[in-house]
């Protein structure tokens, strides 16, 4: 064996090795099949929790918002995006006047939509192109964030809130 | 005038005819240098004599932000502080608040916090796989690693709706239940996935190109690297076992079976192995939760405002993707950590970097910080 047995059997086994590296990707080549989507032309359905966009729910019916303005999406929220203001109606209901959320500083963490406890606030999950051409247009009211609940969606009916609603505020729309 | 000049130079300095080093700033934009790390490398021609890694660069303040914030806001930020392992950053918080306030979370949110982050350190391994191939030549693996990275992804997405900042794992349990699709869905993945293994390994691991720009390269002996804090698939690369789910067992990792993946050259190649039998260790870890999944409730009951007990102080470590991640907390008795400590595997894998690269070649440091698997945000938090 020696130095010259060593030398031509590293240069066999690198070309085996090589080999076999070079017939895994062959192996693809040859199938023809890829694995990226054409985006802008092919869309992929993304999953029902997908947290795309924040919208608040506005009821058809009563024409009016679910929102009561009990401020426990402001409190939960990391980065203090939302600004909310809310006064008393005539039927005794607080209800949400001016609700601003800016975009720009919301990391999507969905606190706001686990402390709403009136069925206000969603995440929406078709609604993933979000870019702007102004900073500015980053931050929504509530007539940006306006959406009305599609017939087929039902209001989710898990536990009704996490965070207890505070005292005063009246359940239920 | 040319009198006056020369009357000015000092003639007997050294450094005016002497050698002088060769100075050459890598980063902190560089393709290889896995984000805004800048290494100020000192050069004799093409050999290194030293490298300086120079951090903060990416330093968001991480630790103080979380003193102004609420424990569960604090954990949105822990995903920002690892992104390729946010799971774990996630898990570490999650673990240390609970240790501090004295909670537990429930069987079936601690098996499902075990198979999230089990899937995370896949995720993780995937891409510096291809990262580490990328360094040091090879481009193909990248787009194999991210493929299968993308189908972990959207197991993800599919629970908690996020495919890089999930804030899945909540003090207390996690976020939200699985949905009932998932364990199948996850089963034909693993299925899906084994064979893969197999495929990366054929793809680098005897490649005689690979083998000689890593083997031998960037030795961390045992003494290097327990006094320099290395830890994780970096240290266990130098035969000294260090997993904290072995040492120290959280969760549920005392009543599954895994083996500590260890070699002893501590060359990049053993780090490269390492991580790709971690690979395998972690899909039958995650095949055995799921077999121990049973229904029930996936999240304790918390106080409505979360504080911790006055004058309290807790250190908690888990094994991240990454090596040791650990979390130092103190409590004041109100609603926001009073100091809050990360202490990341990268940080202290990176202090080695200049024992390591000393008398190798320039194109050796990108193999040696590829092998080293860190990730700038986790140095600079």
């Amino acid at each position: 064996m020696g130095a010259v047995g060593h030398y031509f059997s590293s240069i066999v086994m690198g070309f085996w090795n090589l080999v076999i590296g070079l017939s895994v990707t062959t192996k693809y080549f040859l199938r023809m099949k890829t694995n990226t989507q054409q985006y802008p032309e092919e869309r992929l359905p993304l999953p029902e929790r997908s947290r795309s966009m924040i919208k608040l729910i506005y009821d058809g019916e009563k024409d009016q918002f679910n929102c009561v303005a009990c401020m426990m999406c402001a409190k939960a929220c990391p980065n203090s995006c939302i600004k909310l203001e809310g006064v008393r109606q005539p039927d005794g209901k607080r209800r949400v006047t001016t609700f601003k959320l800016d975009f720009s500083t919301c990391i999507f963490c969905g606190y706001c939509v686990e402390a709403c406890g009136f069925d206000a606030l969603t995440f929406v999950s078709e609604e993933y192109e979000n870019s702007v051409y102004q900073r500015g247009s980053l931050l929504q009211d509530e007539q940006a964030m306006k959406w009305v609940r599609p017939a087929h969606l039902t209001p989710k009916t898990e536990e009704p809130a996490k965070v207890a609603a505070p005292a005063g505020a009246t359940a239920g729309a | 005038m040319t009198d006056l000049l020369l009357s000015q130079i000092k003639v007997n300095d050294e450094s005016q005819f002497g050698t002088d080093d060769y100075v050459v700033n890598l980063g902190p934009q560089h393709p290889a240098t896995h984000g805004v790390l800048r290494l100020i490398v000192k050069l004799d021609g093409e050999t290194v004599k030293e490298t300086i890694p120079v951090l903060g660069y990416l330093h968001r303040s991480i630790e103080k932000i979380c003193e102004n914030r609420t424990y569960p806001q604090c954990i949105t930020y822990t995903d920002r502080v690892d992104y390729v392992s946010a799971m774990s950053v996630n898990l570490a918080f999650a673990l240390a608040t609970e240790r501090l306030m004295g909670l537990e979370a429930p069987p079936r949110a601690q098996w499902l916090r075990m198979i999230f982050v089990e899937l995370q350190r896949l995720a993780s391994h995937l891409l510096w796989m291809g990262a580490f191939a990328g360094d040091i030549g090879a481009l193909t693996p990248f787009l194999y690693g991210l493929r299968e990275r993308e189908r972990i992804l959207d197991l993800f997405e599919m629970t908690c709706g996020q495919r890089l900042t999930y804030n899945y794992i909540r003090i207390g349990g996690v976020m939200i239940d699985i949905l009932p699709e998932f364990v199948p869905k996850c089963r034909a993945f693993l299925d899906y996935f084994e064979p893969k293994i197999a495929e990366y390994e054929d793809l680098l691991t005897y490649n005689p190109i690979f083998l000689e720009r890593t083997k031998g390269v960037g030795v961390i002996t045992p003494e290097v690297g327990i006094n320099a804090g290395v830890c994780g698939p970096s240290l266990r690369g130098s035969g000294v076992s260090c997993d904290v789910r072995k040492q120290q067992p959280y969760l549920f990792y005392d009543q599954v079976k895994f083996n500590e993946c260890l070699e002893t050259a501590g060359d990049c190649w053993s780090r490269y192995k390492v991580r790709m039998r971690e690979l395998r260790e972690s899909v039958s870890l995650i095949r055995q939760c799921l077999d121990r999944l049973e229904p029930g409730p996936i999240e304790t009951k918390l106080p409505p405002v979360l504080k911790a007990p006055p004058a309290s102080e807790i250190y908690s470590r888990i094994e991240s993707s990454r090596g040791e991640m650990g979390i130092y907390l103190v409590g004041d008795g109100t609603v926001k950590p009073w100091k809050c400590k990360y202490r990341c595997a990268s940080f202290n894998n990176t202090y080695v970097l200049d024992q390591l690269t000393r008398g190798w070649k320039i194109a050796d440091i990108m193999a040696v910080l590829g092998s080293l698997d860190m990730i700038v945000p986790e140095v600079d938090r």
